[in-house]
């Protein structure tokens, strides 16, 4: 604990100068949501480095389907307004949070993970489809580095819809605690980011693929 | 005491980081239209070849990620002391150097490789 002492230059009278305690207290915990925010900003690297390889392997599709052939827009786009959707309601989660609602906040949280649920649905659906028409994993340099990028991004969403039930969990045991809230705010920041990274497959892989 | 409560109970989450409704509802407004706008260029098939189109949705892409940077994440420069601001310029700029430094050498190892044979299509093989 550091503690700042500074002089105010007022005499007491006595002479003797008076010092104030500027800082007083140990935040414990406040820095857990920087703390967090930087662990967002080292998967942004981890996702960076996916990208940049398919930037590189998307064109390479040794004699297999390409990217016109499998991709299909109204699921991509229906997956693009779920998980839009699913950002507002979290932010509506985060409203009741502030207010203090904790049964309000728990239910916009609910409606989050469901929105999520529905996204991996599609991203399974979208899966069955690939396999179904010959493109696996093993196909083509293109369809290793796609299939690792949305399923590194769907492994993300599994982890945010397990998070809403721990913290379901938490916030049912103990309320909204100060611990609990800030384990709420590095959730919606969690889920944030996990739209951001999807409007980028959606952008880059998706619309600039059909676009070829 | 209750200052001490109060300033305690702002240095971990105050109530600016909840964010307002306003805020979101024009988070989410304009991310909608963005989104649609990129939707609709690629359906309609571009507008004046691959490469203005491919520009068009880069920038597309990056005001949709400002948009929810300040509309739902709320980075600006009084938030956390600024640090969330500059931990985020500096991601920026390392994505940016990485990503175009790798995909510049990775097209050129590409270019300068001696063609072998099979490579073309090893699923006819």
């Amino acid at each position: 604990m550091t503690t700042t002492t500074t002089m105010t230059g007022v005499k007491d009278g006595t002479g003797a100068p008076v010092f104030h305690l500027t800082e007083e207290h140990d935040h414990d915990g406040g820095s857990t949501v920087i703390g967090f925010w930087m662990f967002l900003m080292s998967d942004v690297l981890l996702f960076a480095g996916l990208f940049a390889i398919y930037a590189w392997l998307g064109g390479h599709y040794a004699g297999g389907p390409s990217p016109s052939d499998l991709f299909r827009l109204p699921l991509v786009a229906a997956n693009t307004a779920i998980m839009l959707l699913s950002s507002f309601t979290c932010g509506l989660g985060m409203l009741e949070t502030g207010k203090g609602q904790a049964g309000a906040a728990l239910k916009w949280f609910g409606v989050t993970a469901l929105l999520g649920i529905c996204f991996l649905y599609n991203q399974v659906t979208e899966y069955e489809h690939l396999q179904q028409a010959g493109a696996t994993y093993q196909t083509s340099a293109f369809l290793s580095s796609f299939i690792t990028l949305i399923i590194t991004h769907s492994i993300h969403v599994i982890v945010g819809v397990v998070w809403v039930g721990v913290l379901a969990l938490q916030v049912f045991q103990h309320g909204l605690i100060e611990a609990n809230r800030r384990r709420v705010l590095c959730f919606s920041m969690f889920w944030n980011f996990l739209d951001i990274t999807w409007v980028c497959v959606f952008v880059f892989v998706y619309l600039m693929g059909v676009l070829k | 005491m209750s200052a001490d409560a109060h300033s305690h109970a702002d240095a971990h989450v105050d109530s600016q980081s909840y964010g307002t409704l306003r805020g979101y509802q024009t988070g989410l407004g304009l991310a909608a239209i963005l989104s649609a706008v990129a939707l609709g260029l690629v359906a309609v098939g571009g507008i004046g070849g691959i490469q203005v189109t491919a520009l068009v949705l880069l920038a597309i892409a990056i005001a949709r990620i400002v948009v929810h940077l300040v509309y739902f994440l709320r980075v600006n420069s009084s938030a956390e002391g600024g640090w969330t601001v500059i931990t985020t310029v500096f991601t920026v700029m390392v994505v940016v150097l990485s990503m175009i430094g790798s995909i510049w050498i990775m097209v050129h190892q590409e270019i300068n490789m001696m063609p072998m044979p099979g490579t073309e299509s090893f699923r006819g093989q």
